[in-house]
């Protein structure tokens, strides 16, 4: 421990060597009360969107993610227009409602079109995000909102964990425990619907009942990570963990694990590194550490890029030994 | 299960009308499937055979029609009927191992919340056994090959321990080997007396497979034992003329595009 922590004061005197760095110790953050909430707020939020994320992931709904996360912005400009207020919950509802719009209209596309579901996405997300930048860009110019404090609007782009309030936790945690509270009862219904939902609703399953679930606590979640994570980013924490998971194991019960450690620690470290430094924002400063982890999985896991590629070679290479012993015999 | 009237059809369809995008698929069709035996469900492309069973099971909405298995509503029986969906419509990288997917078989029993016990285990094992795949219980799928894909869906069908088994296009992509074996486990079940049920494309092997037919071109061609009704006539009544042509000539016909290896 004393050895690890020694490391770590030599990095951040490169650091500051650099001149990237504060001058302060880099534990001295571990004492603030705003730094316990933003982290206590990251990891759990963390932990939740892993999880779901992972069944997301498996249902071929990845980019689902992204589209609404990019779609809510809006919401929560024009909801901070109506009650002129940056009241967490109220924003979240704003937000909600416009991440739902956006996921019916994707839905309905995709029905009554002949355009595939990444045209749909694609258009939805463009112009719902197009719409929350011309406004956030009317509200911070106009004499009317000047009296209202609308700085952390801008916030909600990149994230900002420093910003989050001691109320903000119980709405993080609640959607948290949910997610949690319902994989642990229905795991099996869950793992089949998303594996074979025919099969699963001859069994006298209801999957489409058990995907708008997954859907309704993605976009849950999803609204609680606007705030700490960011509009752009927040899809990633659904999507780089079991990415990063499913490279090391083949088991469903170990790749949730997996995916929730992973998440967790990034949240950890991204959140630390945020309130470090001024300026780094504390949903790019997770989702850097979150996604290196996925990429450096995906190269060397056992199931990854090289692991993969040795075992065709070996396969193929058994395979020429075997045909040359045959022609031999021959 | 056992004082069940061997009169009553396993799978009883009336007057069942199937819609895709308001194009009719199955037209009005009057269908009994006996008990007890091995029926195949047969018809060109685009015929309705796979339609006929998902609506029958309520897996699609018919725009009419009544529907009984064993002399009761779907909903009433499910846990006796084992459906073994089409293999290519699974994502085969889901991670999870062979035995699990073989469980999968015994959660219409557990129903909501309940775990697989010892029990449920022991009879997926005794499964995997029967199909050849218990050396590989604790593979992961998508290391399997279209045959052994094939298997472990019939695994997890066989310990349902179900009286009818809806099989849609069991023997589609696999070889010869696993076909004879899954015809078998077939015959066996038959023999037992479950009532089976396969959606099935190669006329080839109609005669030797099975001991009741349904001709199904968006309306049901003929229906009854294959001796009498699998003939040259319902074959082209059901497929066009074409085909039937090619049958005289060379003695043997398949389905166009179909065959695979």
């Amino acid at each position: 421990m004393q050895m690890l922590l020694a490391q770590l004061c030599q990095i951040q005197h490169f650091i500051a060597s650099i001149g990237l760095g504060s001058s302060v110790n880099p534990f001295e953050v571990f004492s603030q009360y705003t730094f316990h909430i933003a982290v206590v707020g990251t990891v759990i939020l963390a932990i939740g969107c892993s999880l779901i994320g992972t069944f997301n992931v498996l249902k071929g709904q990845a980019l689902i993610g992204d589209a609404v996360g990019h779609a809510s912005y809006p919401g929560i400009i024009i909801a901070f227009i109506l009650v002129m207020s940056r009241n967490t919950l109220l924003l979240t509802v704003g937000a909600s409602v416009a991440g739902l719009v956006a996921y019916a209209l994707i839905q309905q596309i995709v029905h009554h079109s002949r355009l595939g579901s990444d045209a749909a996405m694609a258009i939805i997300l463009s112009s719902f995000f197009g719409l929350g930048s011309m406004l956030n860009a009317y509200v911070t110019t106009s004499d009317k909102f000047a009296r209202v404090a609308q700085a952390g609007l801008q916030n909600y782009v990149f994230g900002q964990a420093a910003d989050m309030l001691y109320s903000d936790l119980y709405l993080i945690g609640g959607a948290t425990v949910l997610s949690l509270i319902l994989l642990f009862l229905y795991i099996k219904e869950v793992k089949l619907s998303v594996f074979d939902p025919t099969f699963a609703q001859t069994a006298g399953f209801r999957p489409r009942l058990l995907n708008t679930l997954l859907l309704v606590m993605a976009m849950l979640l999803i609204s609680q990570g606007l705030k700490t994570i960011g509009v752009i980013l927040i899809s990633s924490l659904f999507i780089c963990p079991y990415i990063a998971a499913s490279q090391w194991t083949c088991k469903l019960n170990v790749s949730l694990l997996l995916s929730a450690i992973f998440a967790a620690c990034s949240a950890f470290l991204g959140t630390w590194l945020s309130s470090l430094y001024n300026g780094v924002s504390t949903g790019p400063a997770i989702i850097c550490i979150l996604s290196s982890v996925a990429l450096i999985s995906i190269l060397i896991g056992p199931r990854g890029m090289l692991a993969t590629k040795h075992r065709q070679r070996r396969q193929l290479k058994s395979e020429l030994t075997e045909s040359r012993m045959r022609e031999e015999r021959a | 299960m056992t004082q069940i009237d061997k009169k009553v059809p396993a799978l009883h369809i009336e007057n069942l009308t199937m819609v895709y995008r308001e194009e009719p698929v199955l037209w009005d069709v009057h269908v009994d499937f006996p008990q007890g035996q091995i029926s195949a469900i047969i018809g060109p492309n685009g015929a309705g055979k796979s339609t006929l069973i998902k609506g029958a099971m309520g897996l699609l909405k018919p725009l009419s029609g009544h529907v009984e298995f064993l002399g009761k509503a779907f909903k009433e029986q499910y846990k006796n009927i084992a459906y073994v969906s089409q293999a290519r419509d699974v994502n085969w990288d889901f991670p999870t191992t062979v035995l699990d997917v073989a469980l999968m078989g015994r959660y219409s029993q557990l129903g909501w919340i309940r775990r697989p016990k010892a029990s449920d285990k022991e009879l997926a094992e005794a499964a995997l056994d029967r199909m050849g795949l218990l050396s590989m219980a604790n593979r992961q799928i998508s290391e399997l090959s279209g045959g052994q894909r094939q298997r472990v869906f019939l695994a997890r069908a066989l310990c349902q321990e179900a009286e009818i088994l809806i099989l849609d296009e069991p023997l589609q992509g696999v070889d010869k080997k696993t076909e004879g074996l899954i015809m078998q486990i077939l015959d066996e079940l038959g023999s037992q007396g479950k009532s089976i049920i396969v959606v099935h494309h190669d006329l080839n092997t109609v005669e030797a497979y099975f001991e009741h037919v349904v001709m199904l071109n968006r309306v049901l061609v003929a229906d009854g034992p294959v001796d009498t009704t699998f003939t040259k006539g319902n074959i082209e009544k059901a497929y066009g003329k074409t085909l039937s042509t090619r049958k005289r000539e060379t003695g043997t016909s398949t389905e166009p595009t179909q065959k695979e290896a």
